[in-house]
């Protein structure tokens, strides 16, 4: 989208641990890097920053990913954002409504390497 | 006839009735074939008289005689109590007999009478009476004879008497000879049931003291599952009674629908193959409850071998389920909760030893890897686990795809590289490449190869040989893993595929085993209606053989699909 620019990422994530490796983890990678912590926050964050990539946990107090991510697509921003679902639940119904909705790709997090999600992210943005 | 059969009903013997009301049955046949044979005479002796041109007289006596013993075979099938009847219709019968000898002079005694006399005795008289009615026959018969001796005879008239009065006594004899053996062997028989029954009511008493206070469901039935008797705690599970059960098909009242082949199944064990059968089943309470049992089904054989009972025991297990999902659904739950603080950690140590957070020296990054092969481990452990649990509450799907089962192998094959590296196992594959795509889930067939490939190289010394062997025929997929490890001790071999089991051969030499993958691998083949089986020689090496059905696997839905 701004390709003079950084890539900006949007973490939004419950658990303070997870949100604050991934962010770091970015911004070391160069990444401008933005956070959440629930759905609500998530979605106010989105549409201010309108950010090149969402990272979006599915479980989250307040309003979960997937209820994010239905609100995301209605908007005019939204409809085509980039969405990666964080998950820990391999939960098959869960991501597949994800995939209904147009998300890029899902990862289990206790899976995945940090720098396998880092190199995901940079495949889709390139 | 003679033998009736001892009905169990409450394991109680039925009230028998007593030896006299038998023998009066015994007595009831007699007169009823006697009746029977008694009218099939009387109406060829009728047919040829008429055409004999006989006298009309005689031919209606003949005719009455008929009709008297088809009327006394019909009233002994319907009347209870006969024995008036009986003398009445020998009276009627004999007075005929005598009405004759006395109209038609001693001519009248041919040859018909001679044999009637003797059926009409063994029909309806016991053996006193029968002598006393020869008795008067054969006075009434010198009487005759010697009455026409002082009149002027024809010599063919006294021979026809002389033969008639000594076949009528041979005939008698023979008769009575006949009837006392017919009545005594059937009594015997009789007293000896009588003794059985007896006996056996006092066995079954005790049975059924021993089954009454029994906590679990037990039903008998016959061959073909209807139900002679259950206990009281079948009655309490179910919520039926007694009365309610006995008598009906076994299951019919409590048994839920199962899936497809079930019964078949059951019944095949049971019925053909004559072993015992155990599986869990679900059934519904008279009030609707449902509720889990553990059946187990075991044919009962005679002395041919032939089925003569079915013993079915149930155990109510639904607290057990309950429990046991309660379980799984804490470990599942659990696991869940334990990825998060893993990928902290992971991710975490991962960007510690990146350097991300500054420079670590060597010392530093080979703890950091150590802590970070830890919480991998942890990862492996906990996603196994869930795979248990999924298992264990029947919410995995499966769900098949056109695939290429060879692709699989290659994928599950590099995943291994570094480990045969690290242990110079050289790995021989022989992958059929005629295999076609066929429907499998093809992250279910990466589970069972990863597992039983993965198993195989931990469990084999370096520089050992393992083999991987896919083939397929018309009916069965063969996926066989060969290596020259270290084997499974005999004892070992019944508990392998046990949750959480361990050999202790193993145990020291290979501390990072979970005790789940070959639990796993095992479960995902039954479920996709295969089977696993092994050989293994301890010291030399184990080959593990899954056989799939050639078509693949079905479909079957479900919550979750299984992590790798």
């Amino acid at each position: 989208m701004k390709s003079t620019k950084k890539p900006s990422v949007l973490v939004v994530e419950d658990e303070h641990p997870l949100r604050k490796v991934l962010s770091e983890k970015f911004t070391e990678e160069g990444f401008r890097v933005s956070n959440a912590r629930n759905g609500l926050e998530g979605l106010v964050k989105a549409a201010k920053e309108h950010p090149d990539m969402i990272l979006l946990d599915i479980v989250m107090p307040k309003m979960d990913g997937i209820t994010m991510l239905s609100k995301l697509r209605k908007t005019r921003w939204g409809k085509n954002a980039e969405v990666v679902l964080l998950t820990n639940l391999s939960d098959t119904s869960k991501v597949a409504a994800g995939f209904t909705r147009g998300v890029y790709s899902y990862l289990v997090k206790s899976d995945w390497k940090l720098n396998d999600v880092v190199k995901l992210v940079r495949k889709k943005l390139r | 006839m003679l033998q009736r059969k001892v009905k169990i009903t409450h394991l109680q013997v039925q009230p028998r009735a007593n030896i006299a009301e038998e023998l009066s049955q015994l007595r009831r046949d007699v007169f009823f074939y006697g009746s029977i044979l008694g009218s099939i005479s009387m109406a060829i002796f009728t047919v040829l008289q008429v055409k004999g041109g006989e006298q009309t007289i005689y031919i209606v006596q003949d005719i009455i005689v008929f009709i008297a013993f088809v009327i006394s075979s019909i009233l002994s099938r319907q009347l209870k109590n006969l024995i008036w009847l009986m003398r009445i219709s020998a009276v009627i019968i004999m007075a005929s007999f005598f009405m004759n000898i006395i109209s038609g002079g001693v001519d009248g005694v041919g040859i018909y009478w001679t044999f009637l006399f003797p059926v009409i005795v063994f029909t309806f008289f016991t053996s006193r009476e029968a002598i006393v009615w020869c008795g008067i026959y054969l006075a009434f018969f010198l009487i005759v004879t010697v009455n026409r001796f002082f009149q002027p005879f024809e010599g063919y008239h006294s021979y026809t008497q002389l033969w008639s009065a000594t076949s009528v006594i041979v005939i008698l004899a023979i008769v009575s000879f006949l009837r006392q053996r017919f009545i005594e062997r059937g009594r015997d028989a009789l007293l000896a049931t009588e003794k059985v029954a007896i006996e056996k009511s006092e066995e079954l008493k005790k049975f059924k003291l021993a089954t009454d206070s029994a906590y679990d469901h037990i039903v008998i039935t016959d061959p073909d599952g209807i139900i002679l008797y259950v206990n009281e705690a079948a009655t309490r599970i179910t919520g039926y009674t007694h009365d309610e059960i006995i008598g009906t098909k076994a299951g019919k009242k409590w048994s839920l629908p199962m899936p497809k082949g079930f019964y078949e199944d059951l019944w095949y064990t049971i019925k053909i193959k004559k072993k015992v059968y155990t599986g869990e089943l679900q059934n519904r309470r008279k009030n609707g409850e449902i509720y889990d049992a553990l059946a187990s089904i075991s044919p009962i054989l005679d002395e041919k071998k032939n089925v003569a009972y079915f013993v079915g025991i149930e155990r109510d297990i639904t607290r057990e389920k309950q429990i046991d999902k309660a379980k799984t659904e804490f470990v599942s739950l659990a696991s869940h909760q334990l990825r998060t603080p893993l990928s902290a950690i992971n991710w975490f140590t991962e960007m510690l030893i990146n350097g991300d957070a500054g420079k670590v020296n060597a010392q530093q990054k080979e703890y950091l890897r150590e802590v970070y092969n830890g919480s991998r481990r942890m990862v492996a452990l906990v996603n196994a686990l869930l795979n248990v649990s999924r298992i264990d509450m029947g919410t995995f799907a499966i769900e098949p795809r056109p695939t290429k089962i060879q692709d699989i192998a290659t994928i599950a094959i590099k995943d291994l590289k570094q480990q045969l590296k690290e242990k110079h196992i050289s790995l021989v594959k022989e992958v059929s490449n005629k295999i076609p795509v066929i429907s499998l889930d093809p992250n279910l067939v990466l589970i069972i190869l990863q597992n039983l490939l993965s198993n195989a190289v931990k469990y084999t010394p370096n520089k050992g040989v393992i083999t991987l062997r896919i083939v397929r025929n018309t009916k069965i997929l063969v996926i066989e893993v060969r290596d020259t490890g270290y084997g499974i001790a005999e004892p070992d071999k019944e508990k392998i595929f046990q949750k959480l089991f361990r050999a202790d051969n193993v145990r020291e030499r290979v501390p990072d085993g979970t005790g789940l993958g070959l639990y796993v691998v095992k479960s995902i083949i039954e479920h996709c209606g295969g089977n696993i089986s092994f050989t293994s020689k301890l010291g030399k090496g184990s080959t593990f053989r899954a056989i799939l059905p050639a078509s693949g696997m079905q479909k079957k839905p479900g919550t979750k699909g299984l992590t790798i």
